[in-house]
């Protein structure tokens, strides 16, 4: 092949290249051509990355039905969403529907991570028949069966992500990792900016009596109050959900092993969830 | 002690030389390992903490491999129309205007434990050339190490083929000789020297009219070979200050091997057309022919180093001060696809056939130590020509792994809240669809590879030429286990002061 030709060819994938490069850097950061209230022009998408535990379920975005996950994935992730708020709903079969607003930021994701619960929580009776109820009962037996977590010192740890109860009524939470890290359900958005606090304090209107991470989460937390067991989001980018586990008073309760025991006078359950 | 102009052009690696020289000569080894290594290690930390930045550098590596493929693929388009034209010329025709009466061909073909049947195939291919055998000089080097297989076979070529030839010379290149690595380069100097005292000077043939084509034992000569070989030389206006390098191809057994190994054979051919587009940046490879009188001059192929092949057009480029070239004939020749007794060992073959040619990256310290040496190389050349050979070692080693490991990297490992940004989303979509529109390019491939085919043999399944085709879907696979790998394996031998002997390529036909 010629010299020249050769060095054309060149120059011109050069100058493909220099055009390229931005253009793919843009499109892969989010930003699209797009219309906003009637201006034409490059907006920075965001996206929305929500992962769905119980299938099959059917997730609303902005009151518009989206497609359910594959077989294999259990997340959902929508692209080219515009900036802004966004609510979120899921439904599925027995439990009781999630709901979420959440700000998108541009160029970024928004994470939703649903916490979903039966509409009619089940205990089971634990029988001297079941293998864990040696272990389970003797806990219990014991002077602290659990760890009711009062203080910083005492608190329940799950990767870097601490809980105790501050007061009576207040539980806190606390980010103790690198803050370059800090999860997503640590921020919110305020004035269109990203806020991110490494302790979050929850109010809680009845008497908190312990307070654990939810088996399998670390966004959610097994509330003991005098009134029964609740499951508790972390996430309060909107009204936070305290959904009920087991209702009833003079509960103890106990996490172990990925599963929630509870005692009452009448016996010992295993909280389905 | 400073090293004289001698030793310098026949270097093998830095413990031959001493002082300043040594180190200096140890550092440019070094220097493609660590290219290579800190391309790779760089692109890890970079994706751990500056994940963004990292994402960009590969968006924009993905474009320029895009690009580079497009822009190879049209070289690789060219040579193939050149070498389908060159295959369908009459040379001969081209030649009968040409005063080519004093030309003589000299081949030589080294062997080791080869079978006789690789040594007769190439022999048969030589007697069936278009060409005036009276005027040809066949030297058959064979190994003194290989013992007495080696006289058996040199006495039933002698007997089959040296009343075929003008000339005949059967070597045994002694072992052990001071100053020698075992290997083609020492044994074909060796046989060429023989050569030039038994025949050369005992006719009085002048060495400028004699064209030696340096062959592996496994090379077979397509019947307008030396034709062809004549033109160029007879055509080219300082045919002493040049090497003539035809298309290797691998389809003595192409049908027999197994795809892994025809995908990989292909590639390299294929690398070697797109060089032939681009002779400033072509060296010589495998086979190749330079005239006797050049070689000469030179010293013959270096004795101790591995890649000889390559090096001799580096020993012309010095000694005769950057004022030699390599003329890409565009005329195949064909040699062995890699095929061993198993599929396992196959493989194997495939890999340490490729780290000995990567093993090629020896020639860089040579050059760079060489430039620095010769002020009488003009500095534009020199950086040119360690730009090219750096550039070309370093994308060996690393663009496949940089393209189809750590592209998504910085979304699996970067911190800082990177995984947070639909970047990390995207990346590796968009790295994964460039790659896939920068695979159709292989349909470009699989469409020269079934033209270049010789026919299927009737012992083979037609479905074979389906898989002809499905084939180049492994090129990712291809390019990354049997290209950037063992190449990384051999710089990083060669930066670890770790030096390669020579691996004779086992030959096996089904």
């Amino acid at each position: 092949m010629p010299r020249r030709t050769r060095f054309t060819l060149a120059l011109v994938a050069f100058f493909a290249f220099v055009v390229m490069v931005p253009a793919l850097v843009l499109y892969a950061s989010g930003y699209r051509f797009s219309s906003v209230q009637g201006e034409s022009g490059l907006v920075p998408m965001g996206a929305l990355s929500i992962t769905v535990p119980d299938r099959p379920a059917t997730l609303f975005v902005d009151g518009n039905a989206v497609a359910e996950p594959g077989l294999f994935a259990d997340s959902f992730f929508i692209r080219n969403v515009y900036p802004g708020i966004h609510t979120l709903d899921i439904v599925a079969s027995g439990t009781i529907p999630w709901h979420r607003e959440v700000y998108v930021m541009p160029t970024k994701v928004a994470y939703a991570f649903p916490f979903m619960v039966a509409q009619e929580p089940v205990a089971s009776r634990l029988t001297t028949a079941s293998s864990s109820y040696a272990s389970v009962s003797k806990a219990f037996a014991s002077s602290s069966p659990v760890n009711v977590a009062t203080s910083s010192v005492s608190a329940h740890i799950r990767g870097d992500v601490a809980v105790w109860i501050e007061d009576g009524h207040t539980v806190l939470v606390e980010w103790r990792g690198n803050t370059s890290e800090i999860p997503y359900f640590f921020c919110s958005v305020a004035d269109a900016k990203e806020l991110c606090l490494n302790q979050i304090f929850i109010a809680i209107k009845a008497e908190v009596l312990s307070v654990d991470f939810f088996p399998g989460r670390d966004d959610v937390l097994a509330l003991v109050t005098n009134q029964g067991v609740f499951a508790l989001e972390v996430d309060g980018r909107s009204e936070r959900s305290l959904l009920p586990l087991y209702m009833g008073k003079n509960t103890k309760a106990l996490i172990s092993e990925g599963r929630i025991y509870i005692k009452n006078m009448s016996g010992i359950f295993e909280v389905a969830i | 002690m400073d090293t004289t102009e001698l030793t310098r052009y026949r270097i093998g690696r830095a413990d031959e030389l001493r002082g300043r020289d040594k180190v200096a000569y140890r550092l440019f080894e070094m220097l493609p390992g660590t290219l290579a290594w800190g391309t790779i290690i760089g692109a890890i930390v970079a994706s751990y903490y500056i994940p963004y930045y990292a994402a960009i550098f590969i968006i924009a590596f993905d474009a320029y491999w895009f690009l580079k493929t497009a822009f190879l693929s049209i070289h690789l388009r060219k040579n193939w129309k050149r070498t389908r034209i060159a295959l369908s010329t009459n040379w001969e025709r081209e030649l009968a205007a040409l005063p080519h009466n004093d030309l003589y061909h000299f081949v030589i073909l080294p062997f080791y434990k080869e079978g006789y049947g690789v040594i007769a195939k190439s022999l048969e291919s030589l007697v069936n050339s278009n060409t005036d055998l009276t005027r040809m000089i066949v030297v058959l080097a064979g190994e003194e190490r290989a013992g007495a297989y080696a006289h058996e076979c040199i006495e039933r070529a002698r007997s089959e083929y040296a009343s075929k030839f003008g000339y005949f010379l059967a070597t045994l290149h002694p072992d052990g000789l001071a100053g020698e690595m075992a290997g083609k380069g020492s044994n074909i100097s060796y046989a060429s020297e023989r050569a030039r005292i038994e025949i050369l000077d005992a006719n009085k043939i002048q060495y400028s009219n004699v064209v030696v084509s340096a062959f592996d034992i496994d090379t077979v000569v397509y019947p307008r070979y030396f034709s062809c070989l004549s033109w160029h030389v007879l055509t080219h206006p300082r045919p002493l200050r040049a090497s003539f390098q035809p298309v290797p191809l691998y389809n003595n057994n192409i049908w027999d091997a197994p795809a892994l190994s025809r995908v990989v054979a292909f590639s390299g051919t294929f690398w070697q057309m797109v060089q032939q587009e681009r002779p400033e940046r072509l060296a010589t490879f495998s086979s190749h022919a330079i005239v006797f009188q050049t070689l000469y001059e030179v010293g013959y192929w270096q004795r101790n180093m591995v890649s000889e092949d390559s090096r001799i057009f580096w020993n012309c480029f010095m000694h005769y001060k950057g004022d030699y070239e390599v003329v890409p004939m565009a005329y195949p020749v064909s040699m062995d696809a890699n095929l061993a007794s198993s599929f396992w060992t196959t493989l194997k073959n495939i890999y340490l056939q490729q780290r000995r040619w990567s093993w090629g990256v020896e020639n860089v310290p040579y050059i760079l130590f060489n430039f620095l040496k010769r002020p009488d190389i003009s500095f534009k050349t020199k950086i040119r020509m360690s730009w090219m050979q750096l550039e070309g070692f370093w994308s060996l080693a690393t663009n496949p792994i940089l393209i189809f490991l750590l592209g998504w990297l910085p979304a699996i490992i970067g911190r800082g809240g990177f995984s947070s940004l639909v970047l990390a989303y995207n990346l590796p979509v968009i790295t994964r669809d460039i790659m896939i529109v920068t695979m159709f390019g292989l349909i470009i491939s699989a469409y020269i590879a079934m033209t270049l085919l010789p026919p299927m043999p009737l012992h083979i399944p037609k479905r074979r030429k389906l898989g002809m085709v499905l084939q180049w879907i492994l090129v990712p696979i291809t390019i990354t286990v049997f290209g950037a790998f063992p190449a990384l394996d051999a710089q990083t031998r060669l930066l670890l002061g770790r030096y390669m002997g020579f691996w004779v390529t086992p030959k096996h036909r089904t």
